[in-house]
Protein backbone atom coordinates (compact mmCIF):
# COMPACT_ATOMS: atom_id res chain seq x y z
CA UNK A 1 0.00 0.00 0.00
CA UNK A 2 1.51 3.44 -0.83
CA UNK A 3 0.43 6.91 0.15
CA UNK A 4 -2.32 6.80 -2.96
CA UNK A 5 -4.13 4.12 -1.03
CA UNK A 6 -7.79 5.37 -1.44
CA UNK A 7 -9.04 3.28 2.05
CA UNK A 8 -5.79 5.55 3.86
CA UNK A 9 -6.28 8.95 1.95
CA UNK A 10 -9.64 9.31 3.45
CA UNK A 11 -8.85 9.43 6.95
CA UNK A 12 -8.38 13.04 8.00
CA UNK A 13 -4.98 14.30 8.74
CA UNK A 14 -3.58 14.99 11.99
CA UNK A 15 -1.70 17.85 12.11
CA UNK A 16 1.40 16.18 14.51
CA UNK A 17 0.91 12.91 12.92
CA UNK A 18 0.52 13.88 9.32
CA UNK A 19 0.76 10.56 6.67
CA UNK A 20 4.47 11.67 6.12
CA UNK A 21 5.22 10.38 10.07
CA UNK A 22 3.53 7.34 9.51
CA UNK A 23 5.98 6.26 6.33
CA UNK A 24 9.11 7.87 8.20
CA UNK A 25 8.72 5.40 11.50
CA UNK A 26 7.49 2.69 9.17
CA UNK A 27 10.21 2.37 7.12
CA UNK A 28 12.38 2.97 10.69
CA UNK A 29 11.38 0.04 11.51
CA UNK A 30 11.69 -1.99 8.56
CA UNK A 31 15.06 -0.84 8.32
CA UNK A 32 15.82 -1.83 11.60
CA UNK A 33 14.77 -5.29 11.45
CA UNK A 34 16.21 -5.90 8.05
CA UNK A 35 19.69 -5.00 9.39
CA UNK A 36 18.79 -7.07 12.54
CA UNK A 37 18.44 -9.51 10.61
CA UNK A 38 21.21 -9.80 8.55
CA UNK A 39 23.59 -8.99 11.12
CA UNK A 40 22.47 -11.52 13.36
CA UNK A 41 22.68 -14.44 10.77
CA UNK A 42 25.80 -13.27 9.30
CA UNK A 43 27.05 -13.19 13.15
CA UNK A 44 25.40 -16.48 14.03
CA UNK A 45 26.97 -18.02 10.62
CA UNK A 46 30.52 -16.95 11.78
CA UNK A 47 30.51 -17.79 15.13
CA UNK A 48 30.04 -21.75 14.17
CA UNK A 49 32.51 -21.28 11.92
CA UNK A 50 34.55 -19.71 14.89
CA UNK A 51 34.01 -22.04 17.42
CA UNK A 52 32.51 -25.22 15.98
CA UNK A 53 32.99 -27.65 18.80
CA UNK A 54 31.82 -24.95 21.66
CA UNK A 55 29.46 -26.53 24.09
CA UNK A 56 26.35 -24.99 25.45
CA UNK A 57 27.92 -24.78 29.24
CA UNK A 58 30.72 -23.01 27.59
CA UNK A 59 28.56 -20.79 26.14
CA UNK A 60 26.24 -20.11 28.93
CA UNK A 61 29.19 -20.24 31.44
CA UNK A 62 30.69 -17.32 30.26
CA UNK A 63 29.04 -14.83 28.08
CA UNK A 64 31.14 -13.30 25.61
CA UNK A 65 28.63 -9.86 25.20
CA UNK A 66 30.22 -9.11 28.52
CA UNK A 67 33.77 -10.31 28.28
CA UNK A 68 34.40 -7.40 26.14
CA UNK A 69 34.99 -5.49 29.51
CA UNK A 70 35.03 -1.84 27.33
CA UNK A 71 33.98 -0.20 24.14
CA UNK A 72 37.59 -0.39 22.91
CA UNK A 73 37.68 -4.23 23.64
CA UNK A 74 34.40 -4.70 22.03
CA UNK A 75 35.50 -2.78 18.83
CA UNK A 76 38.19 -4.93 17.98
CA UNK A 77 36.68 -8.41 18.25
CA UNK A 78 33.56 -6.46 16.02
CA UNK A 79 36.65 -5.79 13.28
CA UNK A 80 37.69 -9.17 13.94
CA UNK A 81 34.43 -9.95 12.52
CA UNK A 82 33.70 -12.03 15.94
CA UNK A 83 30.33 -13.88 15.48
CA UNK A 84 28.93 -12.25 18.75
CA UNK A 85 30.07 -8.75 18.32
CA UNK A 86 28.15 -9.09 15.06
CA UNK A 87 25.04 -10.20 16.74
CA UNK A 88 25.82 -7.19 19.26
CA UNK A 89 25.55 -4.48 16.78
CA UNK A 90 22.17 -5.85 15.41
CA UNK A 91 20.67 -6.13 18.85
CA UNK A 92 22.34 -2.53 19.26
CA UNK A 93 20.31 -1.26 16.21
CA UNK A 94 17.15 -2.68 16.96
CA UNK A 95 17.56 -0.72 19.79
CA UNK A 96 18.43 2.30 18.70
CA UNK A 97 15.59 2.34 16.27
CA UNK A 98 13.14 1.77 19.05
CA UNK A 99 14.53 4.78 20.59
CA UNK A 100 14.83 6.32 17.23
CA UNK A 101 11.04 6.13 17.00
CA UNK A 102 10.22 7.79 20.34
CA UNK A 103 12.44 10.67 19.39
CA UNK A 104 10.76 11.35 15.85
CA UNK A 105 7.33 11.03 18.04
CA UNK A 106 8.87 13.90 20.61
CA UNK A 107 10.20 16.09 17.67
CA UNK A 108 6.67 15.78 16.04
CA UNK A 109 4.69 16.57 19.29
CA UNK A 110 7.30 19.16 19.94
CA UNK A 111 6.79 20.99 16.45
CA UNK A 112 2.98 20.54 16.89
CA UNK A 113 3.07 22.24 19.65
CA UNK A 114 1.90 19.49 21.99
CA UNK A 115 4.48 20.12 25.23
CA UNK A 116 2.72 17.78 27.48
CA UNK A 117 3.09 14.84 25.05
CA UNK A 118 6.90 15.98 23.88
CA UNK A 119 7.87 16.03 27.50
CA UNK A 120 6.22 12.45 28.01
CA UNK A 121 8.55 11.22 25.29
CA UNK A 122 11.62 12.84 26.11
CA UNK A 123 11.01 11.09 29.65
CA UNK A 124 10.54 7.94 28.18
CA UNK A 125 13.58 8.47 26.09
CA UNK A 126 15.73 9.24 28.99
CA UNK A 127 14.06 6.34 30.87
CA UNK A 128 15.73 4.28 28.16
CA UNK A 129 18.71 5.22 28.12
CA UNK A 130 18.94 5.17 32.34
CA UNK A 131 17.77 1.80 32.42
CA UNK A 132 20.88 1.04 30.23
CA UNK A 133 23.84 3.16 31.83
CA UNK A 134 22.14 3.21 35.26
CA UNK A 135 19.95 0.78 36.44
CA UNK A 136 21.45 -2.60 34.82
CA UNK A 137 24.91 -1.54 35.80
CA UNK A 138 23.56 -0.54 39.39
CA UNK A 139 21.76 -3.68 39.96
CA UNK A 140 24.22 -6.11 38.70
CA UNK B 1 25.79 -30.79 23.54
CA UNK B 2 27.56 -28.59 21.15
CA UNK B 3 26.06 -24.89 19.90
CA UNK B 4 25.64 -25.71 16.64
CA UNK B 5 22.91 -28.01 17.63
CA UNK B 6 21.54 -25.91 20.32
CA UNK B 7 20.94 -23.21 17.45
CA UNK B 8 19.54 -25.46 15.09
CA UNK B 9 17.12 -26.40 17.61
CA UNK B 10 16.20 -22.92 18.70
CA UNK B 11 15.34 -21.59 15.41
CA UNK B 12 13.16 -24.88 15.15
CA UNK B 13 11.54 -24.34 18.34
CA UNK B 14 11.27 -20.63 18.30
CA UNK B 15 9.61 -20.96 14.56
CA UNK B 16 7.26 -22.90 15.47
CA UNK B 17 6.46 -20.76 18.87
CA UNK B 18 6.36 -17.97 16.32
CA UNK B 19 4.35 -19.64 13.77
CA UNK B 20 1.41 -20.80 16.75
CA UNK B 21 1.51 -17.85 18.75
CA UNK B 22 0.47 -15.57 15.62
CA UNK B 23 -1.98 -17.78 14.70
CA UNK B 24 -3.35 -17.62 18.18
CA UNK B 25 -3.48 -13.94 18.23
CA UNK B 26 -1.03 -13.63 20.95
CA UNK B 27 3.24 -13.23 20.58
CA UNK B 28 5.25 -16.40 20.68
CA UNK B 29 7.54 -14.45 22.99
CA UNK B 30 4.84 -15.98 26.08
CA UNK B 31 5.45 -19.42 25.72
CA UNK B 32 9.71 -18.87 25.02
CA UNK B 33 10.84 -18.26 28.40
CA UNK B 34 9.49 -21.36 29.84
CA UNK B 35 10.61 -23.56 26.98
CA UNK B 36 14.19 -22.30 26.96
CA UNK B 37 14.45 -22.67 30.57
CA UNK B 38 12.33 -26.23 30.75
CA UNK B 39 13.72 -28.09 27.52
CA UNK B 40 16.98 -26.58 26.74
CA UNK B 41 18.05 -25.70 30.49
CA UNK B 42 18.99 -22.19 29.84
CA UNK B 43 19.33 -20.29 33.20
CA UNK B 44 16.20 -18.31 33.87
CA UNK B 45 17.74 -14.67 33.63
CA UNK B 46 19.42 -15.84 29.74
CA UNK B 47 16.10 -17.34 29.07
CA UNK B 48 14.47 -14.20 29.34
CA UNK B 49 17.03 -12.00 27.62
CA UNK B 50 16.75 -14.31 24.65
CA UNK B 51 12.89 -13.99 24.57
CA UNK B 52 13.42 -9.89 25.28
CA UNK B 53 15.13 -9.98 22.12
CA UNK B 54 12.58 -11.67 20.18
CA UNK B 55 10.22 -10.02 21.47
CA UNK B 56 11.58 -6.71 20.31
CA UNK B 57 11.92 -8.56 16.88
CA UNK B 58 8.40 -9.58 16.44
CA UNK B 59 6.93 -6.09 17.33
CA UNK B 60 9.06 -4.13 15.18
CA UNK B 61 8.01 -7.07 12.10
CA UNK B 62 4.70 -6.16 12.71
CA UNK B 63 4.93 -2.82 13.83
CA UNK B 64 6.03 -1.61 10.52
CA UNK B 65 3.20 -2.94 9.15
CA UNK B 66 0.69 -1.82 11.29
CA UNK B 67 2.38 1.80 11.33
CA UNK B 68 2.41 2.07 7.42
CA UNK B 69 -1.84 1.18 7.44
CA UNK B 70 -1.72 4.13 10.32
CA UNK B 71 -3.76 1.13 12.56
CA UNK B 72 -1.33 2.05 15.18
CA UNK B 73 -2.35 5.30 17.17
CA UNK B 74 0.92 6.89 17.74
CA UNK B 75 -0.06 9.42 20.03
CA UNK B 76 -1.96 7.35 22.38
CA UNK B 77 1.21 4.66 22.03
CA UNK B 78 3.68 7.21 22.98
CA UNK B 79 1.64 8.44 25.65
CA UNK B 80 1.21 5.39 27.50
CA UNK B 81 4.73 4.47 27.20
CA UNK B 82 5.51 6.86 30.48
CA UNK B 83 3.53 3.59 32.15
CA UNK B 84 5.12 0.60 30.98
CA UNK B 85 8.86 1.47 30.68
CA UNK B 86 9.45 2.75 34.22
CA UNK B 87 7.38 -0.85 34.85
CA UNK B 88 10.04 -2.74 32.51
CA UNK B 89 12.68 -1.24 34.18
CA UNK B 90 11.66 -2.50 37.54
CA UNK B 91 10.88 -5.99 36.45
CA UNK B 92 14.15 -6.50 34.23
CA UNK B 93 15.90 -4.80 37.50
CA UNK B 94 14.35 -7.57 39.63
CA UNK B 95 15.07 -10.63 37.22
CA UNK B 96 18.86 -9.21 37.48
CA UNK B 97 19.08 -9.17 41.11
CA UNK B 98 17.38 -12.62 41.60
CA UNK B 99 18.32 -14.68 38.36
CA UNK B 100 20.99 -16.34 40.22
CA UNK B 101 19.04 -16.73 43.95
CA UNK B 102 17.20 -19.38 45.57
CA UNK B 103 14.34 -17.09 44.28
CA UNK B 104 14.33 -18.60 40.54
CA UNK B 105 11.71 -21.38 41.43
CA UNK B 106 9.32 -18.39 42.93
CA UNK B 107 9.50 -16.89 39.75
CA UNK B 108 8.87 -20.07 37.62
CA UNK B 109 5.70 -19.76 39.66
CA UNK B 110 5.01 -16.87 39.12
CA UNK B 111 5.95 -16.84 35.09
CA UNK B 112 3.34 -20.29 35.48
CA UNK B 113 0.39 -18.31 36.61
CA UNK B 114 1.18 -15.21 34.21
CA UNK B 115 0.92 -18.04 31.50
CA UNK B 116 -2.27 -19.26 32.99
CA UNK B 117 -3.92 -15.68 33.36
CA UNK B 118 -3.36 -15.28 29.53
CA UNK B 119 -5.85 -18.19 28.44
CA UNK B 120 -8.77 -16.60 29.28
CA UNK B 121 -7.79 -13.68 26.80
CA UNK B 122 -6.74 -16.55 24.28
CA UNK B 123 -9.54 -18.16 24.70
CA UNK B 124 -12.18 -15.16 24.54
CA UNK B 125 -12.76 -14.29 20.83
CA UNK B 126 -12.61 -10.38 20.53
CA UNK B 127 -15.37 -8.62 18.90
CA UNK B 128 -15.30 -5.52 16.98
CA UNK B 129 -17.64 -2.72 18.98
CA UNK B 130 -18.29 0.95 17.99
CA UNK B 131 -16.19 2.85 19.99
CA UNK B 132 -17.42 5.41 22.14
CA UNK B 133 -17.59 9.52 20.56
CA UNK B 134 -17.95 10.74 24.09
CA UNK B 135 -15.56 12.71 25.67
CA UNK B 136 -13.08 10.73 27.94
CA UNK B 137 -11.54 11.81 30.95
CA UNK B 138 -10.03 15.37 31.21
CA UNK B 139 -6.50 14.11 30.73
CA UNK B 140 -7.58 12.35 27.72
CA UNK B 141 -9.34 15.66 26.39
CA UNK B 142 -6.23 17.82 26.90
CA UNK B 143 -3.74 15.47 25.49
CA UNK B 144 -5.92 14.99 22.65
CA UNK B 145 -6.30 11.00 22.97
CA UNK B 146 -8.27 10.32 20.08
CA UNK B 147 -7.64 9.34 16.46
CA UNK B 148 -9.53 7.78 12.97
CA UNK B 149 -8.86 4.25 11.34
CA UNK B 150 -10.02 3.12 8.04
CA UNK B 151 -11.66 -0.02 8.70
CA UNK B 152 -11.05 -2.39 5.35
CA UNK B 153 -13.98 -4.94 6.40
CA UNK B 154 -16.79 -1.99 6.33
CA UNK B 155 -15.03 0.22 4.08
CA UNK B 156 -15.30 3.32 6.34
CA UNK B 157 -13.41 5.56 8.63
CA UNK B 158 -14.07 4.93 12.39
CA UNK B 159 -13.48 7.79 14.90
CA UNK B 160 -12.79 7.21 18.39
CA UNK B 161 -11.99 8.58 21.86
CA UNK B 162 -9.69 7.27 24.92
CA UNK B 163 -11.71 7.12 27.92
CA UNK B 164 -10.28 6.45 30.89
CA UNK B 165 -6.39 7.09 30.92
CA UNK B 166 -6.01 6.39 34.55
CA UNK B 167 -6.70 3.52 34.41
CA UNK B 168 -4.87 2.65 31.53
CA UNK B 169 -2.03 4.08 32.60
CA UNK B 170 -2.36 1.80 36.05
CA UNK B 171 -2.66 -1.73 33.91
CA UNK B 172 0.44 -0.77 31.34
CA UNK B 173 2.73 -0.02 34.31
CA UNK B 174 1.31 -4.01 35.72
CA UNK B 175 2.09 -4.76 31.87
CA UNK B 176 5.28 -3.16 32.01
CA UNK B 177 6.55 -4.88 35.28
CA UNK B 178 5.42 -8.52 33.70
CA UNK B 179 7.63 -7.68 30.20
CA UNK B 180 10.15 -6.87 32.13
CA UNK B 181 10.32 -10.00 34.70
CA UNK B 182 9.78 -12.10 32.25
CA UNK B 183 11.00 -11.03 29.07
CA UNK B 184 7.58 -11.50 27.35
CA UNK B 185 5.03 -9.19 25.55
CA UNK B 186 2.57 -8.83 27.70
CA UNK B 187 -0.05 -7.72 24.92
CA UNK B 188 -3.11 -9.20 26.65
CA UNK B 189 -2.65 -6.63 29.27
CA UNK B 190 -1.61 -4.13 27.11
CA UNK B 191 -5.04 -4.72 24.81
CA UNK B 192 -6.40 -4.94 27.91
CA UNK B 193 -6.04 -1.31 28.76
CA UNK B 194 -6.36 -0.18 25.73
CA UNK B 195 -9.38 -2.04 25.41
CA UNK B 196 -11.45 -1.59 28.04
CA UNK B 197 -9.81 1.06 30.46
CA UNK B 198 -9.47 3.38 26.87
CA UNK B 199 -12.08 1.38 24.91
CA UNK B 200 -10.28 1.64 21.33
CA UNK B 201 -11.26 -0.17 18.58
CA UNK B 202 -9.62 -3.95 18.64
CA UNK B 203 -7.79 -3.57 15.60
CA UNK B 204 -6.57 0.09 17.08
CA UNK B 205 -5.91 -1.50 20.27
CA UNK B 206 -3.73 -4.75 18.73
CA UNK B 207 -1.68 -2.62 16.48
CA UNK B 208 -1.39 -0.23 19.41
CA UNK B 209 -0.16 -2.74 21.90
CA UNK B 210 2.71 -4.11 19.33
CA UNK B 211 3.95 -0.74 19.12
CA UNK B 212 4.41 -0.38 22.61
CA UNK B 213 5.69 -3.72 23.05
CA UNK B 214 9.07 -3.07 21.24
CA UNK B 215 9.19 -0.10 23.88
CA UNK B 216 8.79 -1.81 26.69
CA UNK B 217 11.18 -4.80 25.49
CA UNK B 218 13.83 -2.31 24.44
CA UNK B 219 13.45 -0.63 28.25
CA UNK B 220 13.96 -4.57 29.73
CA UNK B 221 16.56 -5.15 27.35
CA UNK B 222 18.77 -2.20 28.69
CA UNK B 223 18.55 -3.66 32.19
CA UNK B 224 19.22 -7.22 31.06
CA UNK B 225 22.40 -5.94 28.69
CA UNK B 226 24.15 -4.23 31.51
CA UNK B 227 22.72 -7.09 33.73
CA UNK B 228 25.09 -9.87 31.18
CA UNK B 229 21.54 -11.83 30.86
CA UNK B 230 21.90 -11.29 27.03
CA UNK B 231 23.67 -14.05 25.40
CA UNK B 232 24.08 -12.83 21.18
CA UNK B 233 24.12 -16.64 20.17
CA UNK B 234 20.83 -17.83 22.05
CA UNK B 235 18.75 -14.28 21.45
CA UNK B 236 19.84 -14.52 17.90
CA UNK B 237 18.41 -17.65 16.76
CA UNK B 238 15.34 -17.69 19.37
CA UNK B 239 14.84 -13.81 17.59
CA UNK B 240 15.21 -15.04 14.02
CA UNK B 241 12.95 -18.49 14.55
CA UNK B 242 10.07 -16.44 16.28
CA UNK B 243 9.89 -14.01 13.49
CA UNK B 244 9.71 -15.59 10.66
CA UNK B 245 6.97 -18.22 12.68
CA UNK B 246 5.32 -15.15 12.76
CA UNK B 247 5.49 -13.94 9.34
CA UNK B 248 4.94 -17.33 8.16
CA UNK B 249 1.66 -17.54 10.75
CA UNK B 250 0.62 -14.21 9.19
CA UNK B 251 0.97 -15.24 5.67
CA UNK B 252 -1.05 -18.27 6.54
CA UNK B 253 -3.65 -16.45 8.74
CA UNK B 254 -6.35 -16.86 6.13
CA UNK B 255 -5.95 -20.14 5.17
CA UNK B 256 -6.42 -21.75 7.89
CA UNK B 257 -8.97 -22.36 10.82
CA UNK B 258 -8.03 -20.03 13.04
CA UNK B 259 -9.98 -21.91 16.17
CA UNK B 260 -8.73 -25.17 15.84
CA UNK B 261 -4.89 -23.39 16.26
CA UNK B 262 -5.90 -21.33 18.88
CA UNK B 263 -7.10 -24.05 21.33
CA UNK B 264 -3.95 -26.01 20.24
CA UNK B 265 -2.13 -23.27 21.44
CA UNK B 266 -4.31 -22.76 24.31
CA UNK B 267 -3.29 -26.49 25.01
CA UNK B 268 0.39 -25.78 24.50
CA UNK B 269 0.16 -22.74 27.23
CA UNK B 270 -1.49 -24.72 29.96
CA UNK B 271 0.79 -27.42 29.39
CA UNK B 272 3.53 -25.23 30.15
CA UNK B 273 2.01 -23.43 32.75
CA UNK B 274 1.99 -26.38 35.06
CA UNK B 275 4.94 -27.84 34.02
CA UNK B 276 6.63 -24.75 34.55
CA UNK B 277 4.79 -24.43 37.95
CA UNK B 278 5.52 -27.63 39.26
CA UNK B 279 8.84 -27.25 38.32
CA UNK B 280 9.28 -24.17 40.15
CA UNK B 281 7.42 -26.15 43.43
CA UNK B 282 10.18 -28.84 43.19
CA UNK B 283 12.41 -26.33 43.17
CA UNK B 284 14.51 -27.56 39.88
Amino acid sequence: MSEQDPALSALPVDPTFPPSAYERVSTLLRSGVSGFFILATIGMITALIQHPSETVSQLTASNPATDYGSVGAYLQQLFQLHGDAVILIGIFLMIGVTVGRVVYAMIDFYRGGEKALALVCGTVVTLLVVGLFVVGPFVR
Amino acid sequence: MLVIILVIALLAVATGAGFLGSLAGLGGGVILTPVLVLFFGIPFGEAVGASAISVLATSTTAGAAYVHDRLTDLRIGNFLQIATVPGALIGAAATVVLADTSYVPYLLIALGLVLLSTVPGTVAMRHETAPPTTPGDPVSQRLRLEGNYYDRLHKKVVHYKGQSSNQALGVMFGAGIVAGLFGIGSGVLKVLALDRALRLPMKVSTATSNFMIGVTATAGIGVLFAGNLIIPMIAAPVAIGTTLGAYGGSRLLPYLTNRLIRWVFVVILVVLAVETIVRGALGV
